[in-house]
């Protein structure tokens, strides 16, 4: 299946936009933008609470592009949200986490979108995300055997490793000691929180 | 800039094709799909090839993930019965990729290492120029690139190649505190060294970059 790669999901969403304007007068893109410009950042970011999301992406696409003469120009009759997801895990899995972990931020985004049935129930916003999901033709990735979760404790223990060697190569311990401050990193390593997505 | 999060670039672009030609570029994604088979395949053949051009962009080593989707014209999303349908002439193919490092060495890159499978699979777009030279390739690009409304990334302050060091780190550690936990001390220490010596390349150091910042006056 083109979506997937080993573990990974590349899920691609296109999302026709609302015309005219919302409630507070100003056209729905522009509303997107801006309910996508007040998200939080990184670790803040509503996306830190689904755990399984690499990276994620929202493109509002107003127009399509142009090349000159002799092609022919294409004009969009909708503007679209693009919503691009790199995950790991199963889709249905996935927009369920979406939908409990951060419902409102997709609310507030997706209410600007047509036919949105809000985040209320599983089965209607599952099948609107479905409704809208255009096939991944060919998905790729630098290493897509491993979940975020081993990706975060990697990253974890090269920090704490390097800070280790670094330590160690000044001190020139004797071997003993050498050993015993080893034990106490594996030992620091075990009991190591996983660090929280947008932190790193 | 919402292109940029920590050393992640996110790249998005829309490319369109005469509808005749979407059908050449489904079969190249075909193909690429049936070269990462696990199957012996010899270089020199044309699946051999395919699959080399996909070892090249493993190599260039500065791509998180990437994506292409061919949207035919009939496939935009129609949700509702009061929103227009499309009347479109062309099929476009999206373009996603997120990256470490500045766009134009990335493009540069791929310009650069595997120029024959770029061109194998925009060849088809409209008007475009082929990877080589840069240049018009590079304008290409940028005539049909759209800025990001919004980005996130999991792990801002790793590049690419900081991943996988951090992978293949926690392996040979994994492995070395199986291996070095009844040594003696001494034992210890030269196993140590040697341990150190075979993972110095993966102990790069994550964080974020700094925004550039006002001088002080």
């Amino acid at each position: 299946m083109a979506n997937t790669s080993d573990k990974a999901y590349g899920l691609t969403i296109l999302s026709p936009i609302l015309g005219g304007v919302s409630a507070d007068g100003v056209p729905h893109d522009r509303a997107i933008r801006r309910e996508l410009i007040a998200l939080g950042a990184d670790g803040e970011s509503p996306f830190a609470q689904v755990p399984t999301t690499h990276f994620a992406r929202c493109v509002v696409i107003d127009t399509l592009p142009y090349e000159g003469i002799p092609a022919k120009v294409d004009q969009l009759k909708n503007k679209y949200l693009l919503f691009t997801s790199n995950f790991d895990g199963e889709l249905d899995d996935y927009l369920e986490l979406v939908r409990t972990r951060m419902g409102d931020a997709v609310a507030r985004i997706w209410s600007h979108c047509h036919a949105f049935p809000g985040v209320r129930d599983r089965a209607p916003f599952a099948s609107y995300m479905r409704r809208c999901q255009v096939e991944t033709s060919f998905f790729f990735g630098a290493y897509t055997k491993h979940t975020l979760v081993e990706v975060l404790r990697a990253l974890d223990t090269q920090r704490r490793m390097a800070q280790f060697v670094a330590e160690q190569q000044g001190a020139r311990r004797a071997p003993a000691a050498l050993q015993q401050a080893f034990r106490e990193l594996v030992g620091e390593l075990a009991g190591a929180a996983l660090p929280r997505p947008g932190t790193i | 800039m919402a292109n940029i999060c920590g050393k992640a670039y996110a790249l998005t672009a829309f490319t369109r094709m005469n509808p005749i030609k979407t059908h050449g570029l489904r079969l190249v994604f075909a193909l690429i799909r049936l070269s990462m088979l696990p199957i012996p395949l010899p270089k020199w053949s044309l699946m051999g090839k395919i699959r080399q051009v996909q070892v090249d962009l493993t190599e260039l080593s500065f791509i998180h993930f990437a994506r292409w989707v061919i949207i035919e014209r009939g496939q935009f999303p129609r949700v509702a019965d009061e929103q227009e349908p499309e009347e479109l002439h062309y099929d476009y193919l999206l373009f996603e990729s997120n990256f470490n490092g500045d766009w134009e060495k990335y493009i540069d890159a791929f310009s650069q290492v595997v120029p024959g499978g770029m061109d194998n699979i925009w060849r088809w777009s409209v008007k475009y120029p082929q990877s080589r030279p840069i240049t018009p390739f590079l304008n290409y690009i940028r005539n049909c690139q759209y800025d990001t409304d919004y980005y996130y990334s999991a792990y801002p302050g790793a590049s690419t190649n900081d991943v996988r060091g951090a992978l293949l780190l926690q392996e040979k550690l994994d492995r070395f505190i199986l291996a070095s936990a009844a040594l003696p001390p001494e034992q210890f220490a030269a196993a140590y060294k040697r341990f150190t010596v075979e993972i110095q390349n993966c102990l790069s150091t994550t964080g974020r970059q700094a925004y550039p910042t006002r001088v002080a006056s």
